[in-house]
């Protein structure tokens, strides 16, 4: 019989650990990592003359915004002419209003377009301002002309209060159109329940 | 909900998924001695007829004797004229020995009796006529002829198969020879019989103490061509033919894992039969409630008989007939003469009433499983729903919420705090239902058995001691709820006094009413038990769930007169409607059991259960997502909606599916809620006028012959036609469009996704994908819609509707919507806004039926308007003289009016501009 040459791994099984070049690898990311937390636990040990990367700093000025953010979000009636007014630019002073149910993201889209009409956030359907948010549902493909009522199916009402982190990450907080007004609060801040009767929705954010 | 035998729920499902029922458990015709004495006569004939000299007529009915002249028993008949079409015949012993069982409550009241207007005599014959009708009486042979204007629709006793056993005394040695002349030689040998004056099954003994006591009688519909009805039964829409096999039974019993394309009992009992031709329609109501079996002998010809019929000119020789036979009681018959489908289902509305209109969330989607663990699971389920926007509005908990299967109780473990669950389940506009079974544990630390046994609540056996049989409780009694005061106090435990740890929100289902005994014959109980009144089980078997039901009803309403009571139920009787829907029991995940749930339904609507549904998805076995699919599609068009599962199959959640398949079920609940306005609307007209909610093709469809065995195919009323897709892997399906008159014309037919006519008649192949059923909308109807989504449809109540025009071949439509609070009784009251539309002349306009006279915040969101020629370029509207402008644009096939934003209460008039 002739005899065949058999690799030596297939015959012995070597544990993780016995090679070597995996856990020199091991030991260098172990290394790595932990001189990183090291450093990130003493961050706030550095002088205060870099005020620019100050933490507490950073903190204070992202309270800020996020005031300026909360004053800005102060809702609209939620109608259009509101809407319209205000992009005439006739009070710069005045906080930011978003119509009520938008995220600031889509600002602009919220306004009326070169032809004065609303484009559906899809770009699918263009259609008379004044068609917009007057509870019934035009743009079909993403309920994007009702921000603020339930008349789309699919549509999406942004909650006013939007959770922000510290870098201003964050998902966005909404409910689906289905859900505004119909007695039951959702947002944490209730202000999906913008005309319900006898509804106080409590404020339960965090 | 789970059936019998818990043992068998060891031995592994696949083993008895894959084998259904064993029918040995069951009693074949054979097997069930007194039908087999009523069969008998089928060969022999009898010999019936009426005393001379013994006719009696008064202004509304006739009485007489009647005689058996084998051996010359007395029996007296009376046939009453009742109001709208119909005939009440009752027979009895002239001198019963004992007074023999008539049944109660299965009728909603007395029935209003007609008035005769006309009586005449010649050569033996005598005719009655009321209103249209006549009734014609022929003394020997005994046989009665009913006729709706010139024509015969039924025959009673054409056949001679009537068979009456008078009671009787037990001859002390039925061996010898008969004493004296009393007792003809034949009855003597009858009475020798196995079976007849004791009864042996499997292991289980029948002491028989009253002997022989059936009851037999025939009906032939001369004028019909098909035969419907008698549900509940896993089988065609169309009755079939029993000759070669055992005739249908109709006997409560809860059959574990039951067959389809069987004539076996199961849990309902509706006696009502129907025959149809294209001319006349006509119905029977057996109204007994003892084990009954009814033959059917269909007018199905063969080809050499349809030749010689051919060759000789002569209609078919035998027109299809029924044979009821009934263990005991009286002959207690209602004819209903039509003429028309719709009249005869009217008609047995009239008599035993219909399901009150439901609260909204009754029709929208149930999710239940047997079981919810415990608090958490209920909760997390319902949040589960409104992650992925799926509308749900109903929460049930199976047996296993009970401290051990203690009904008004809770287990403190699994659900210590039930008020915070049904509340966090209220606040979201859900509802929680409960399952209350009749069977009561055996146990001393029990306050409703031990008040039940204190009392002497409990059915009885033949020796007087509280008859105890195998339940889910494990040793179990069952209260007789024919006793009203058991009844009263049974109700009385709903009662929030009584019953702390629920609301008045939620509402009951009860199960297991057959009733069901795990180790009683045929899984029920004996028939030699006693109820109150001291009748057999075997008289009142049938009627046991009713009554059940009936202290429930009460019950609820007591609790809270101001909500409409929701149960389910799964044994029932006629008349049992008023009170509860029903579903189909415990089917199977398979294709054909979806099948059958639609023709199942169908029977059941006819015989007056219009709220029925079957188990989503099927009871026993984990259904592929393809099953599932299709299962919610077709469960969304019949009335009751709710999925259910096993214990022991796999979790079923929509969500539990891929992506793919939870997208096509929220497609299909999304549909559903869209149309509850349609539904709502016609369990109002069911209440108001007795019309089914959902109806085979016949009943709008009377003259096509083709259309009379369609059982794939559903209308809901007479504004869509539904037919599933109920095949695995299938792009296409076979529609039946059916025919309007003789000259092959037929509606229009709109399909709902795309607003795509169709015109022609007969089969057509309909291209489907896996979104889509075909549904169509009949041209010349309107439908309410609510297309806007909520999470459950108590949330909905002040969503704005759209109508749906579909217009017929002369450009006209017209609908009926229903308002009001959705809720409460006020309705009752007049608090409700009842309107027609009607669009002609490329106008819409509204009128009210009855005064409108409820506050709705709901508003006219838009009207989709199909079957115009041409896109209009406007629509002008007009409210109390100011008129305004609206906007018109295409969608799909059809067009679409925007935002005309009347009132529901408001007069408008709504036309078209090009």
């Amino acid at each position: 019989m002739r005899k065949t040459w058999v690799k030596r791994e297939n015959i012995y099984y070597k544990p993780f650990y016995k090679q070597k070049s995996k856990m020199i690898l091991l030991l260098i990311i172990l290394v790595g990592i932990s001189f990183i937390i090291y450093q990130a636990s003493s961050i706030n040990e550095l002088p205060n003359v870099n005020a620019k990367w100050n933490l507490q700093h950073l903190k204070q000025k992202h309270k800020q915004m996020m005031q300026a953010l909360g004053s800005k979000q102060d809702y609209d009636f939620g109608d259009a002419e509101a809407a319209i007014a205000d992009s005439t630019g006739a009070a710069a002073e005045q906080p930011i209003k978003i119509i009520r149910g938008t995220r600031l993201f889509d600002y602009d889209a919220y306004k009326p377009n070169f032809d004065g009409k609303f484009s559906c956030l899809d770009g699918s359907k263009e259609i008379p301002f004044d068609q917009m948010n007057d509870n019934y549902c035009d743009c079909l493909t993403d309920g994007s002309d009702e921000p603020s009522t339930n008349a789309c199916a699919n549509g999406r009402f942004y909650c006013k209060y939007q959770k922000r982190h510290i870098t201003g990450r964050g998902l966005d907080i909404y409910v689906p159109s289905s859900r505004v007004n119909d007695k039951v609060c959702d947002c944490c801040d209730g202000s999906d329940e913008w005309t319900t009767p006898g509804i106080q929705c409590p404020n339960k954010c965090a | 909900m789970r059936s019998a035998v818990a043992i068998l729920l060891t031995f592994g499902a696949l083993f008895s998924y894959s084998v259904g029922v064993d029918p040995n458990n069951f009693k074949t015709c054979e097997q069930s001695s007194f039908c087999k004495r009523s069969r008998k006569v089928q060969s022999s004939g009898s010999k019936y007829a009426l005393v001379e000299g013994s006719l009696n007529t008064y202004s509304d009915s006739l009485t007489a004797e009647l005689v058996n002249k084998e051996n010359n028993h007395k029996f007296s008949l009376k046939l009453e004229a009742l109001v709208g079409s119909s005939f009440r015949l009752q027979i009895d012993e002239k001198e019963p020995l004992r007074p023999r069982y008539r049944v109660e409550h299965a009728l909603k009241g007395q029935p209003e009796l007609g008035r005769i207007r006309e009586r005449s005599e010649m050569n033996g014959e005598l005719t009655v006529i009321a209103g249209n009708t006549k009734a014609v009486l022929f003394a020997d042979p005994f046989r009665i002829d009913f006729y709706e204007g010139d024509v015969l629709a039924v025959s009673v006793n054409a056949k001679n198969w009537m068979y009456f056993e008078h009671l009787r005394q037990k001859t002390s040695a039925p061996a010898e020879a008969p004493e004296g002349g009393e007792q003809p030689a034949a009855e003597a040998q009858q009475d020798d019989e196995p079976g007849t004056w004791e009864e042996n099954f499997k292991s289980h003994h029948d002491a028989k103490p009253n002997g022989p006591e059936a009851v037999a009688l025939d009906f032939s519909f001369p004028a019909a061509e098909v035969l419907f009805g008698i549900p509940e039964h896993a089988d065609s829409f169309i009755l079939k033919s029993t000759s070669g096999t055992d005739p249908y039974r109709l006997y409560n019993l809860d059959v574990f894992e039951y067959v389809v394309d069987s004539k076996m009992a199961l849990y309902g009992s509706v006696p009502v039969l129907y025959g149809h031709g294209p001319q006349r329609t006509a119905g029977v109501y057996w109204q007994n409630a003892a084990e009954t079996w009814v033959d059917i002998s269909s007018s199905e010809t063969n080809v050499v008989s349809s030749l010689v019929n051919f060759v000789s000119g002569s209609r078919k020789s035998t027109p299809p007939a029924a044979h009821f036979m009934s263990e005991s009681g009286i002959i207690d018959a209602f004819i209903l003469l039509g003429p028309k489908p719709m009249d005869a289902f009217k008609q047995y509305s009239a008599l035993t009433g219909t399901h009150e209109l439901p609260q909204l969330f009754a029709l929208a989607y149930h999710q239940c499983r047997w079981n919810y663990n415990d608090e958490k699971d209920v909760t997390s389920v319902s949040a589960k729903f409104d992650e992925y926007n799926m509308p749900m509005d109903t929460m049930w908990l199976d047996i296993e919420y009970t401290d051990n299967k203690k009904y008004f109780t809770w287990d403190s473990f699994k659900f210590p705090e039930p008020l915070t669950m049904i509340k966090n389940l209220t606040e979201l506009g859900r509802h929680l239902v409960i399952i209350i079974d009749p069977h009561i544990k055996r146990d001393s630390g029990y306050f409703f058995h031990n008040d039940c046994t204190e009392r002497g609540y409990y059915v009885k056996t033949r020796d007087g001691n509280d008859y105890e049989g195998w339940c889910w409780p494990g040793a179990a009694r069952y209260p007789d709820f024919f006793n009203p005061v058991v009844r009263d106090y049974y109700g009385s435990q709903y009662l929030l006094s009584n019953f702390k740890t629920v609301t008045s929100d939620v509402m009951i289902w009860n199960d297991m009413n057959e009733p069901s005994v795990f180790n009683g014959p045929e899984v029920t109980a004996p028939k030699d038990l006693v109820h109150f009144g001291n009748w057999e089980h075997r008289d009142v078997h049938n009627l046991y769930a009713h009554m059940h039901l009936m202290g429930t009803f009460d019950g609820l309403l007591k609790r809270d007169p101001n909500q409409r009571p929701f149960i389910l139920t799964r044994g029932h009787f006629a008349g049992s409607q008023r009170f509860a829907a029903i579903w189909t029991g415990d089917n199977m995940a398979d294709w054909t059991h979806m099948q059958h749930s639609i023709k199942m339904c169908l029977s059941e609507a006819v015989a007056g259960f219009s709220f029925c549904g079957a188990d989503i998805g099927g009871f026993f076995g984990n259904p592929d997502s393809e099953l599932i699919e299709r299962w919610y599609q077709t469960g969304a068009f019949l009335p009751f909606f709710r999925a259910h599962a096993h214990i022991d199959t796999k979790r079923r959640e929509p969500w539990l599916f891929p992506e793919r398949t939870r997208l096509i079920i929220k497609n299909a609940l999304v549909k559903r809620y869209s149309y509850l306005p349609l539904w709502y609307t016609a369990f109002y007209e069911l209440e108001r006028e007795g019309a089914p909610v959902i109806r085979p093709l016949l009943a709008h469809y009377p003259q096509d012959k083709d259309a009379y065995s369609i059982d794939n195919s559903l209308l809901v009323q007479d504004r869509l036609l539904v037919r599933p897709v109920m095949q695995q892997g299938v792009n296409k399906v076979d529609v039946y469009f059916p025919v309007k008159d003789d000259k092959k014309t037929g509606d229009y037919w709109y399909d709902v996704d795309t607003y795509q006519r169709h015109d022609r008649v007969g089969h057509e192949s309909v291209p489907v994908d896996e979104y889509k059923i075909p549904v169509f909308q009949r041209g010349g109807s309107i439908v309410p819609k609510k297309e806007r989504l909520r999470r459950a449809a108590t949330l909905m109540l002040h969503d704005p509707y759209t109508l749906i025009v579909c217009l017929d071949r002369e450009g006209k439509a017209s609908g009926t919507l229903f308002v009001d609070d959705e809720k409460s009784y006020a309705y009752r009251s007049g608090s409700f806004i009842y309107v027609k539309y009607d669009f002609a002349n490329n106008q819409l306009t509204n009128s009210f039926i009855g005064k409108p006279n409820y506050k709705s915040e709901a508003w006219i969101e838009r009207i989709v308007i199909a079957g115009l020629g041409r896109l209009p370029s406007g629509a002008t509207i007009t409210v109390n003289g100011v008129t305004q402008q609206l906007e018109v644009s295409q969608r799909d096939q059809a067009v679409v009016v925007r935002k005309p934003g009347v009132k529901m209460d408001v007069d408008f008039a709504l036309k078209l501009n090009y």
